[in-house]
């Protein structure tokens, strides 16, 4: 029996940017079921990471439905809406404090993150005590873009959206980041991806969108949209 | 006590060598304020005697409206300074913080004139019009600063706001400590005058009524008054605009309007 689809789009399109009249991305169409994987490919620049802020409403859509768990996720409460689908930006950032205090950032609305909790989840993806307890803006690029899913992974999210997640990372820490986010698939959870990295798409596995001038094309596997962006674009 | 020196016309106009002294550095060091300077030279007085001699007319007339309307003016003309500091203009933002300016200003206002100096009538202008200028131009600087220095850190910390978005913060939320940040910066020259009283400085106003033959004791107590007016003018003020500016960042949705920086 198929699993329930969580998360779906049918012709949407993003706001014009301020000051455009067209908006960039439109007649974008896709159906993801818990436990499956997204993939949105595409050059850089051709819309992928306004293509994730437009699934987590961090940019507003003109056109078009969006729904999660059956319901108009663009009429849900954006805050609520946001903590069930998280977004993981492409670059992370520091905040005041330890990796630790940065992974257990949450909106003061919802309860406070337990910190062990938080260390086990961070030594999953290779965040051991000695980094977990460095001030954040002296650890490295790849060891805070994980403590960036770790975050968003408990928060308990439906949906996780994410940004070249493993463009950061070398070999060792992507199968560790693979393995995570493998957990939280088969925990039904769903993954909307956006990269250009052939190599995160057959890890995952699943469906793919290919993002080209303005708007989304053909749903296929990952593997088959790489080689039909390597020949046409 | 001696009564007050009085200065001639040409000696006032002696101080005015001073500015020699100040082109002279500006053209050393080659700042380009020689112009500005200049200027600020002559119109600074010329808008003071014009004062002068309103508060005058205004003070012998001693007409309610008189005294609103003078201070609406410095009101509005403290908000469209205040605004046009802003390093990002933003649409009505002066009408915003003139609003601002007008809380700040009321508050303090109103329990100087109701609990400590209960004059007779309430709008008596030899005070409101005093108290009501240093409430204005103090408050007046304090938001600028703070708006300024707001818009510096949401320019220099976009993703950090956008990060803590993507993750169910609310826009006021996602600013919150850029927001303490600019509002304790905007209180510092405040509390600067307050810790320093009487040690490094003394006051504009102590000195003034000093030299114009008032008791020192009794020119102390309107100077510790108006400090204390002023931490709380200041506060209102620069709170309430941030608040305005911040409203102006966020859509309803709590998306960051970068675009506006």
């Amino acid at each position: 029996m198929p699993s329930p689809v969580i998360f779906q789009a049918r012709s949407l399109a993003s706001a014009p940017f301020p000051g455009d009249t067209q908006p960039w991305l439109s007649g974008i169409n896709f159906s993801l079921s818990r436990g499956q994987v997204l993939h949105a490919l595409g050059r850089s620049g051709s819309g992928k990471s306004t293509f994730l802020r437009l699934l987590n409403r961090l940019q507003d859509a003109s056109a078009g439905a969006l729904e999660l768990a059956g319901e108009n996720a663009l009429a849900m409460p954006p805050l609520d809406f946001r903590h069930r689908v998280q977004l993981v930006l492409q670059t992370p950032v520091a905040f005041d404090g330890k990796l630790l205090d940065n992974i257990c950032l949450s909106p003061p609305s919802r309860p406070a993150v337990d910190k062990e909790r938080a260390r086990d989840a961070a030594g999953t993806l290779g965040l051991d005590v000695d980094v977990l307890d460095r001030r954040a803006d002296t650890v490295s690029v790849g060891e805070l873009y994980r403590g960036g899913i770790v975050r968003a992974l408990l928060a308990a999210p439906e949906v996780l959206l994410l940004d070249e997640p493993t463009a950061a990372l070398d070999p060792a820490s992507s199968a560790q980041v693979y393995a995570a986010l493998q957990r939280f698939l088969d925990d039904d959870g769903a993954i909307v991806c956006a990269t250009h990295d052939s190599a995160t798409a057959s890890a995952l596995g699943g469906n793919a969108l290919f993002i080209h001038d303005g708007t989304a094309k053909n749903m296929d596997t990952p593997d088959a949209l790489i080689r039909l962006g390597e020949q046409g674009n | 006590m001696h009564p007050l020196v009085d200065i001639s016309w040409w000696r006032l106009s002696a101080c005015g060598l001073c500015l020699i002294f100040a082109v002279a550095v500006s053209l050393r060091m080659k700042l380009g304020i020689e112009r500005t300077l200049t200027i600020a030279s002559i119109r600074g007085p010329l808008q003071l005697f014009a004062v002068g001699y309103a508060l005058s007319a205004i003070f012998a007339v001693r007409n309610p409206l008189l005294v609103i309307a003078l201070l609406l003016i410095m009101l509005s003309v403290a908000a469209r300074t205040g605004a046009g500091r802003l390093s990002r203009p933003l649409p009505h933002i002066a009408p915003l913080l003139g609003v601002s300016l007008a809380c700040g200003t009321a508050i303090s206002l109103v329990v100087m004139t109701t609990l400590v100096v209960p004059t007779e009538p309430w709008y008596d202008p030899q005070y409101l019009i005093p108290f009501g200028g240093m409430l204005l131009g103090n408050s007046m600087n304090a938001a600028s600063l703070a708006g300024e220095r707001f818009q510096e850190e949401l320019r220099a910390r976009r993703l950090h706001i956008e990060t803590l978005l993507c993750v169910g913060f609310s826009g006021p939320d996602s600013v919150h400590e850029m927001f303490a940040r600019s509002l304790r910066a905007s209180m510092i020259p405040t509390l600067n005058a307050f810790m320093v009283a009487g040690i490094v400085q003394l006051p504009g106003m102590m000195t003034g009524q000093i030299l114009a033959g008032v008791d020192p004791l009794m020119a102390v107590k309107y100077q510790v008054l108006i400090f204390f007016l002023l931490l709380t003018s200041v506060m209102t003020t620069s709170w309430m605009f941030l608040s305005f500016l911040r409203s102006h960042y966020f859509t309803p949705t709590h998306q960051f309007r970068s675009d506006l920086l």
